[in-house]
């Protein structure tokens, strides 16, 4: 299967072909916002400061950029590895849901203990999810690309179905699970933007030291590249095919588990919200890089919280960021430069 | 147990836009672009052409979607043939852009994101007369005209595929691209031939369905898009294949809805051609062409 | 009137600064059979492109049957009369000859409709004026690689070709099915149309040509008739090196066994499988197998490198069989192979050309442990400098060039001091110089205690390497000598197109 290319030397190209969607994104959006308002002044001010304009707003700007961050590792992860995973949205659903039930299961547990069982709960239920992905390559070869995202699909409707029927609060007004204990959520007075922006560092950190300086992490890079070489030269080609999709569906459902463990503190119907697509966008941004990941992810979470903003202060639909997205995506990969010459030397 | 003698009715009433999008994914797939774009193909189709029939008439509606097919394709091939994006990630955006765009421009012109009747666009059924009464053929019969033009839609496309000079360039262009180079005729372009192509019978596959509800309804694709290039794959990349798979397809969907009946939660019951698919696809069943590296193939360098 | 006359044609490439093409003169007169020879980067594939207007010169002229090609306009060439025919086949390998024929002008039925019948009868006339023995409605991918050449021909015909431009087209084809091809071209040139023959064997030049071009670093080096020169300085002279003696023999003191194969079948039963072949490789000898193409080698190097398992019978790699999990443990150091398929199991493209030199190294336990980049880096470099490969070592794979690529996966292989190296078609895609490095190489393992099995479809490769030399014919295993310097390449060509000996 076909997978975007990996790893780009820094040059002219590669410059321009990150800077072009950037400034498309960064263009594109108030001018969207601006051309579907009543009031485009207003509109495109709280596009474009509104993530910066309060506290509040900036906290939530930095969380959200942090969780998008995370699925984007996930999803360079399983890039590089030569799996195109599309399910990414199941994945972080499927981690929210699997986190808060943990937690609601462990109601007299220490908040410290509850709190790692419910992230290491979402981090397994996202990777459950992309499992049959990654049995499906590994023993029938079967596309990644098509069966991640039709499992995915799958799973997002049975999760709707469970939030809103077997697994609902009553009393809540919301199409919900019940509330986790408070305890275990994050003291936002110490940590304003939760706890998803040291994860996301953190595994950035770990993402790139494993790329750059490990052997596995070499593997990885020459199995997606050519699977048949990395079987013929040796390498674990079994595992190769398995661990990279289904670290891939953890770290979305890492990132699912912190989204319901953050303000919300519960499974909260379509709390996913596209935030798995946008991650294929962000990891595609940075070139698959994990430390190149932390920048797109703050661009595109501007972008997120922006039209938010310009969706409560000037009426814009939040979809103006969707199209935003949708221009940014398409020149990810986009090369800007004319190619070089083709072939050298030939004969 | 009626919902099950009109279940062939039923299939053939849904399955006609699937496979005439299925049809359009396996131009696209034959020239070696294959569309992932199908789903915001079809969306778009909806969309645009509940924002024209209701004017001008159900001809202007489906001239107006596969217009707006045409110029998304334009789009998309422009960004990987000029820009040399990746197709893939090229068809995704796409997806994203009707999305967005859909929303913003129905917010616009209906004052809502969600969904607008307009029974105008719904035409009669067929009358069978005395076969009407018959169980399964009478469901089977009478079906509605717009229903039909798919079907006959589909069957040109089939026959562009298989027995024009057109067809067999797409073949070459997805075989090997000097095999038309070396002959004089642009690769780029059957290339974006079969592109605009399947965009345009997705669209059309698309505009059906708000003609088969009378309404225009977000989302009321389901995922139609994707089932339809799960079908091309399925279907052994043939066109009679492909038919056969997505009439399948159409078949599990009126079964789900027939299921609705019976109380069943309606996602899970919605949840069911995801399952069967994948099922499918996990057992490699259906798989994806291996397409050529993005990178050219000989090297740069001496 | 020649049909092609080049003046001063150049050619520079600035992203790698070479110049391709530095002022050839060159002419072509019409029934002329001109070969134009030369190592890998001679400038050979860039003139014929120039030719065939795949490429614009910097500076010089072409005139085809008088008429001054100009720029800007890529089917100026052919709309001439110039036919090219690239090295890989550009026919649509799913359609029928015919289809790829009419291509780009099909004729019509009801203004709408392709008239298959039609194109089908058009080419059968065109195959028959000719002499082609191809059936119009086969599909390419069912043609035998000599009749896809063919076919390639017929294409270039069907559009008006009189220049007839040839890059490379024997190089897969075994030595019978390229004499078939000639016996073609021969025909051809009675008719009338000029040919342009691009070809690394310097014997087929000696024997088909009129006339012989020799190119060196971008420029004429010699142009010749056949019987002006023999092939020893037709060689040298388009050789930067002269070429070396004969690699030497490794003693052959007989070692344990290293390989074994054991009444091993693999394949369908058709002409491509093994058919129970049975032999044993020792230590510190080389054991050369040839073969034509279709008659099993393929099923043979999978077999020897363990990428499938035997239908029936046993395939013993260190006395025994090789189980997936243990693959990595031996690839690391012991079992090196150098697999026909370079590109599709010798390397991986978007990957650094480091990770290339090293996988196998990462195969093995040094996967787990963490390396720094640089000591990754110099060893690869140290790993290439030795073949003879100068890049920059975080570059992608795929940049490299076709030759180096195979050097790149050469120096992967035999570094080191494997005990069992599978070396399939070694020395294909590589020039004169590298080709003898190449071979002095595997001598050297021996010599040094590898075991060495050599599958090749060249003769003359078998005898300048194995100590022991074998034919496949039809899937079945033939010894020809323990000593090889006893038979010459004339009774090996004959035992691998299997005449009774």
């Amino acid at each position: 299967m076909k997978v975007p290319s990996i790893r780009v030397p820094v040059s002219a190209g590669s410059l321009l072909r990150v800077a072009a969607p950037s400034l498309a994104a960064i263009v594109a959006g108030p001018l969207v916002v601006a051309l579907f308002s009543g009031a485009p002044g207003a509109a495109i001010a709280a596009f474009a400061f509104g993530p910066v304009s309060s506290a509040g707003a900036a906290s939530a700007f930095i969380e959200q950029s942090a969780l998008l961050a995370l699925c984007a590792l996930g999803a360079a992860l399983a890039f590089r590895s030569g799996s195109f995973n599309l399910g990414g949205e199941g994945q972080l659903y499927a981690g929210g849901l699997a986190g808060v039930l943990a937690a609601l299961a462990l109601p007299s547990a220490s908040p410290a203990f509850a709190l790692a069982t419910a992230l290491a709960a979402g981090a397994l239920g996202g990777a459950a999810l992309a499992l049959p992905s990654a049995l499906g390559k590994r023993f029938a070869g079967a596309d990644v690309l098509l069966s991640s995202f039709l499992v995915s699909q799958a799973a997002v409707l049975a999760i709707d179905w469970l939030i809103a029927s077997p697994l609902r609060d009553a009393e809540s007004n919301l199409i919900a699970t019940r509330m986790v204990s408070r305890a275990i959520l994050p003291d936002r007075a110490l940590f304003p933007a939760g706890y998803a922006p040291y994860a996301a560092l953190l595994f950035a950190a770990a993402l790139a030291l494993f790329f750059a300086r490990t052997g596995e992490g070499r593997a990885v890079d020459l199995y997606g590249g050519n699977p048949t070489f990395a079987r013929s030269v040796g390498l674990p080609v079994g595992t190769l095919a398995l661990w990279p999709l289904v670290g891939a569906g953890a770290l979305h459902g890492l990132a699912g588990a912190f989204i319901a463990l953050g303000p919300a503190g519960r499974a909260v119907r379509g709390m996913s919200g596209g935030m798995g697509w946008t991650a294929i966008a962000v990891s595609l941004l940075a070139a698959n890089r994990p430390l190149a990941i932390l920048p797109a992810a703050l661009l595109l979470g501007w972008l997120d919280s922006g039209a938010r903003q310009a969706a409560v202060f000037a009426g814009v639909p939040f979809d103006a960021a969707l199209l935003v997205k949708a221009f940014v995506l398409l020149l990810a990969t986009a090369r800007l430069l004319p190619p070089r010459a083709r072939r050298g030397v030939a004969s | 147990m009626s919902w099950l003698l009109s279940l062939p009715g039923d299939a053939v009433a849904q399955g006609g836009s699937i496979a005439l999008a299925a049809l359009g994914g396996l131009a696209s797939d034959a020239a070696g672009v294959l569309n992932t774009a199908l789903e915001g193909f079809m969306s778009l189709g909806a969309f645009v052409f509940a924002l024209v029939a209701p004017r001008a008439g159900a001809f202007a509606g489906n001239l107006a979607a596969a217009s707006a097919a045409c110029m998304l394709a334009a789009v998309i091939i422009h960004a990987v043939f000029k820009l040399r994006a990746d197709i893939f990630v090229a068809g995704l955006a796409g997806n994203l852009l009707v999305q967005g765009g859909v929303a913003l421009l129905s917010w616009r012109a209906f004052g809502t994101k969600g969904v607008v009747a307009l029974p105008e666009l719904l035409s009669a059924r067929l009358d069978p007369g005395p076969l009407a009464e018959l169980p399964v053929i009478g469901t089977l019969a009478s079906q509605r005209p717009s229903t039909l033009v798919l079907y006959v839609l589909a069957a040109l496309l089939w026959l562009l595929l298989a027995g024009t000079p057109l067809g067999l360039r797409l073949r070459a262009a997805g075989q090997r691209e000097e095999a038309l180079s070396l002959a004089g005729v642009n690769p780029s372009r059957v290339r974006f031939m079969a592109f605009a192509i399947s965009g345009m019978a997705a669209a059309i596959a698309g505009a059906s369905l708000s003609a088969q509800t009378g309404a225009w309804v977000p989302g009321s694709t389901s995922g139609r898009g994707w089932i339809a290039l799960v079908a091309v794959y399925l279907g052994r990349r043939r066109p009679g294949g492909a038919v056969a798979a997505s009439l399948g397809f159409a078949a599990l969907f009126a079964a789900s809805n027939g299921l609705q009946v019976f109380d069943a939660p309606p996602e899970l019951v919605l949840a069911l051609p995801y399952v069967a698919t994948a099922l499918l696809v996990l057992a490699g069943k259906a798989r994806l062409p291996r397409l050529r590296p993005r990178d050219e193939g000989p090297g740069r360098e001496g | 009137m020649a049909l092609l006359s080049a003046i001063g044609v150049s050619k520079y490439y600035p992203s790698t600064s070479t110049r391709a093409n530095d002022g050839i003169d060159f002419r072509v007169e019409a029934g002329e059979f001109v070969a134009l020879v030369g190592e890998n980067g001679a400038g050979k594939s860039t003139f014929a492109r120039i030719v065939a207007g795949l490429e614009e010169p910097d500076s010089g002229e072409l005139r085809i049957k008088g008429t001054l090609l100009r720029r800007g306009r890529p089917g100026e060439a052919e709309r001439l009369g110039v036919g090219f025919v690239p090295q890989v086949s550009s026919l649509a390998p799913g359609l029928s000859v015919a289809e790829n024929l009419v291509l780009g002008r099909e004729p019509l039925r009801f203004g709408f409709l392709l008239d298959l019948r039609r194109a089908e009868y058009e080419a059968a006339m065109l195959a028959e004026r000719y002499g082609f023995p191809l059936d119009p409605g086969a599909t390419v991918a069912s043609l035998a690689p000599a009749e896809r050449r063919s076919a390639d021909i017929l294409r270039a015909l069907a559009r008006g070709a009189d220049l007839l431009v040839l890059d490379e087209p024997t190089s897969i084809l075994t030595e019978a099915e390229a004499g078939k091809l000639f016996d073609l071209l021969d025909r051809l040139r009675e008719a009338g149309k000029g040919v342009i023959l691009i070809s690394h064997r310097i014997r087929e030049v000696l024997e088909v040509s009129d006339r012989i071009v020799v190119l060196r670093k971008g420029r004429v080096e010699a142009s010749l008739r056949p019987d002006e020169t023999d092939e020893r300085s037709l060689a040298a002279l388009a050789a930067n090196a002269i070429p070396r003696e004969r690699a030497r023999k490794p003693p052959t003191a007989p070692g344990p066994t290293r390989l074994e194969f054991r009444a091993a079948s693999l394949g369908k039963s058709g002409s491509a499988a093994a058919r129970a072949v049975s032999f044993e490789l020792r230590a510190g000898e080389v054991l050369g197998i040839a073969a034509l193409a279709g008659n099993g080698l393929d099923a043979l190097e999978d077999l020897a490198a363990a990428e499938r398992e035997p239908e029936a019978g046993e395939v013993l790699v260190f006395g025994g069989r090789v189980k997936p999990r243990e693959r990595s443990s031996l690839r690391r150091e012991r079992l090196a192979y150098l697999p026909t398929d370079r590109e599709g199991r010798g390397l991986s493209p978007r990957a650094s050309l480091v990770d290339n030199a090293l996988a196998r190294t990462l195969a093995g336990g040094g996967r787990k442990a963490l390396r720094g980049s640089r000591a990754m880096r110099e060893a690869a470099l140290r790993q290439n400098a030795w073949f003879g490969l100068r890049a920059e070592p975080s570059r992608p794979a795929s940049t490299l060039s076709g030759g180096n690529r195979q050097r790149l996966v050469a120096a992967r292989e035999l570094s080191g001091s494997p005990d069992l190296v599978i070396a399939a078609n070694p020395s294909q895609g590589l020039d004169a110089s590298a080709q003898a490095d190449l071979w002095s190489r595997l001598s050297e393992l021996a010599r040094a205690g590898s075991a060495v099995l050599l599958l090749t479809s060249s003769a003359e490769e078998l005898l300048a390497v194995s100590t022991r030399a074998a034919v496949l014919y039809r899937g079945r295993l033939k010894l020809l000598a323990e000593d090889p310097a006893r038979i010459d390449v004339h009774s090996v060509a004959a035992a691998m197109s299997g005449a009774a000996s």
